[in-house]
């Protein structure tokens, strides 16, 4: 109650104790269609959460479509394919980027934050296509873990995963892995 | 929806969006929510504006309802004295004051749950000095304050406070009798 002077038992007893005045005729008939039309304004917003939701799933969906699509769109705009690499265990914090040709076996593989090899040896790039895995180069990184690596795959050999090893004299790959990606 | 149904029960099917039960409590009770409004208003045109306000609060506001709290009755009609002194308040300068509760309170009640509340309330106010009646009736229909209320009626404050002060009195022992 605004004035706290009044204690409920009053106050009420003094909303009863007015005269009685006939409200006008009409006055029902009009607080109904009021309170109907506010019915129906309300209605849309008993949807509007699951519309909203509705409305951010299919943007949330239609953004991820488009981003997994990105690679490929980009690819058949520009004929280049673009591979991130991560760095495994052995080399947690290494990246690698590798741009390759959308119809040919040519491509290029820039490194970063890969360790020197402490033996003196050389990493060396991998590809595997599923059933088999062939050496495309091989190469040395500077101070800061950097190199860049410009390759060619045998004719027909359709890469699906790449993976950069220590190189071996016996032509083979070998574990630990330092970076893998895959198309 | 049960004809005999109580306002606690028509408050929640309000409260559910069932516009016939708000018909219900406005056949029980608008009478009394557009009384109290044109009693402190002193207006048909804005009683019934308050009156309508009240009720599509009440659509609005049914499912806050505390029973705990106040009854159904008792709680628009609280609504309706504050949504009025609000309307009385911005129209102050050329607004009437509510007319004295001299007039008896007449008509059909329409329901006998409140009926020996207000025949309490009736017989206390009848009771009353008229100077304390007055001095009761500005202060609680209008929430003047009791030096606006002095100032007013041209009198001094000390002789207001004690009138509404003796008026209050004398309605709770009335009322709790």
């Amino acid at each position: 109650m605004k004035n706290s002077g009044w204690d409920n038992d009053v106050a009420d007893a003094l909303n009863l104790a007015v005269p009685r005045f006939d409200p006008p005729a009409g006055l029902e008939d009009k607080i109904l269609q009021a309170v109907e039309t506010r019915k129906k304004r309300l209605r849309p917003r008993a949807f509007l959460v699951p519309g909203l939701l509705a409305a951010t799933l299919i943007l949330v969906a239609g953004n991820l479509i488009q981003w997994a699509a990105q690679p490929t769109l980009n690819a058949l705009k520009t004929g280049f394919r673009v591979v991130l690499l991560n760095g495994t265990k052995a080399a947690p914090t290494a990246t690698g980027t590798m741009i390759l040709e959308l119809e040919g076996n040519h491509g290029v593989l820039v490194v970063r934050s890969l360790p020197a090899l402490e033996d003196g040896g050389r990493y060396e790039l991998w590809l595997e296509n599923g059933s088999e895995a062939k050496s495309v180069g091989d190469f040395d990184v500077d101070s800061d873990g950097y190199a860049s690596l410009t390759w060619t795959a045998p004719a027909e050999f359709r890469a699906q995963q790449f993976f950069v090893c220590k190189g071996s004299p016996d032509g083979m790959p070998t574990r630990p892995w330092f970076l893998t990606g895959r198309i | 929806m049960d004809s005999d149904e109580g306002d606690e029960q028509l408050l929640n099917h309000v409260s559910r969006g069932d516009s016939e039960a708000l018909r219900k409590l406005y056949r029980r009770h608008g009478r009394r929510v557009y009384s109290l409004a044109f009693h402190i208003v002193g207006d048909e045109a804005r009683a019934e504006e308050i009156t309508q306000d009240v009720f599509t609060k009440v659509w609005e506001k049914a499912g806050s309802f505390n029973s705990a709290k106040a009854q159904p009755l008792t709680w628009m009609l609280r609504i309706t004295r504050n949504r009025s002194i609000d309307v009385w308040r911005r129209e102050k300068p050329r607004a009437e004051l509510p007319s004295d509760l001299e007039s008896p309170m007449d008509g059909p009640e329409e329901t006998s749950v409140n009926a020996s509340l207000e025949a309490g309330v009736r017989d206390a106010l009848a009771s009353l000095p008229s100077a304390q009646r007055r001095a009761l009736n500005m202060a609680y229909y209008t929430g003047l304050t009791h030096r606006e209320i002095a100032q007013t009626l041209g009198e001094p404050l000390g002789t207001v406070k004690s009138r509404i002060r003796d008026a209050l009195s004398s309605l709770r022992r009335r009322l709790h009798r």
